[in-house]
């Protein structure tokens, strides 16, 4: 089963992409709100949203607003944390490239992933993602006490 | 435990209002502060059951989002027992009710044979398959 392969190999990189992502975070002008984070702070619920993606990829379950814990944790913490949410935005951006990135590669070394399979996984990827923006949104928009700056 | 009010207060057969709902999400979050202090005491008894209970309702409050009719004018806290040390601080846990909050984490394990997560995701019926043998 090929989304167990991704999923493999995305737990089996894990320590790695997070800290390539925290470096494409830190580097990404646009975002300015992790300048008040330890890279601690930064990394925060990372790792164990990808261990969540990770659970999806093998159950071969379309993520919704139920399955989505560990993103749904990471929103309220960076909303907590007064974190702007285009900042938030960006850094869901950068993951989704990273994880793109690495399928990518991972499907070019193996001969054996159809295009329909990788397909499938970066879907599956997009419609994690895309639900905690939803989330995000719902949390920083719908507040009437806090706006973004 | 106060939150299951909003069917009382929504009748049976209608959605609860935005008002309803802030107070319904209100509710949640005050009993999810209430069992995360219980665990910060060390006082684990019945638990598992209070967090089987607090999911449920975190899952209610979710899909009644989804359905559009209301919003977050409250944002309720995200139902979790490992919400990391800087909002545990934030709730103002100190180091040893911190300890114990993820203490109570090893007392599912030791107990139970499985992590939290897994026995809220079996639900209440393999807990008390467990209990009643």
């Amino acid at each position: 089963m090929t989304e167990s392969r991704f999923a493999s190999s995305i737990r089996e990189h894990n320590t790695g992409l997070v800290k390539i992502w925290m470096e494409a975070v830190r580097a990404d002008d646009r975002i300015k709100s992790d300048k008040d984070l330890s890279d601690g702070g930064l990394v925060d619920h990372i790792p164990v949203m990808l261990e969540e993606i990770c659970e999806h990829l093998e159950r071969d379950q379309p993520p919704s607003s139920f399955s989505i814990r560990e993103a749904r944790v990471h929103v309220y913490l960076r909303y907590q944390n007064g974190y702007r949410g285009r900042d938030l935005v960006g850094e869901l951006s950068q993951l989704r490239t990273l994880l793109h990135d690495h399928l990518t590669e991972l499907a070019r070394k193996s001969a054996d992933v159809t295009f329909e399979d990788f397909s499938k996984g970066l879907r599956l990827i997009n419609q994690y993602i895309d639900e905690e923006v939803r989330f995000a949104i719902a949390v920083y928009s719908e507040q009437p006490q806090k706006s973004e700056a | 435990m106060q939150s299951p009010n909003i069917a009382e207060s929504s009748g049976s057969d209608r959605m609860p209002n935005q008002e309803e709902f802030d107070r319904f999400v209100e509710n949640y979050n005050n009993d999810y502060l209430f069992v995360l202090t219980r665990a910060a005491s060390g006082s684990y008894d019945c638990l598992i059951t209070s967090c089987l209970i607090l999911k449920d309702l975190y899952e209610v409050i979710i899909k009644l989002h989804d359905l559009d009719n209301v919003g977050f004018n409250v944002v309720p806290y995200p139902f979790t027992l490992r919400p990391g040390e800087d909002l545990l601080k934030q709730f103002g846990f100190n180091k040893e009710q911190v300890h114990n909050i993820y203490g109570f984490l090893s007392f599912v394990k030791t107990n139970q044979g499985k992590e939290l997560e897994e026995c809220l995701e079996e639900g209440a019926l393999s807990i008390c398959q467990r209990v009643l043998g």
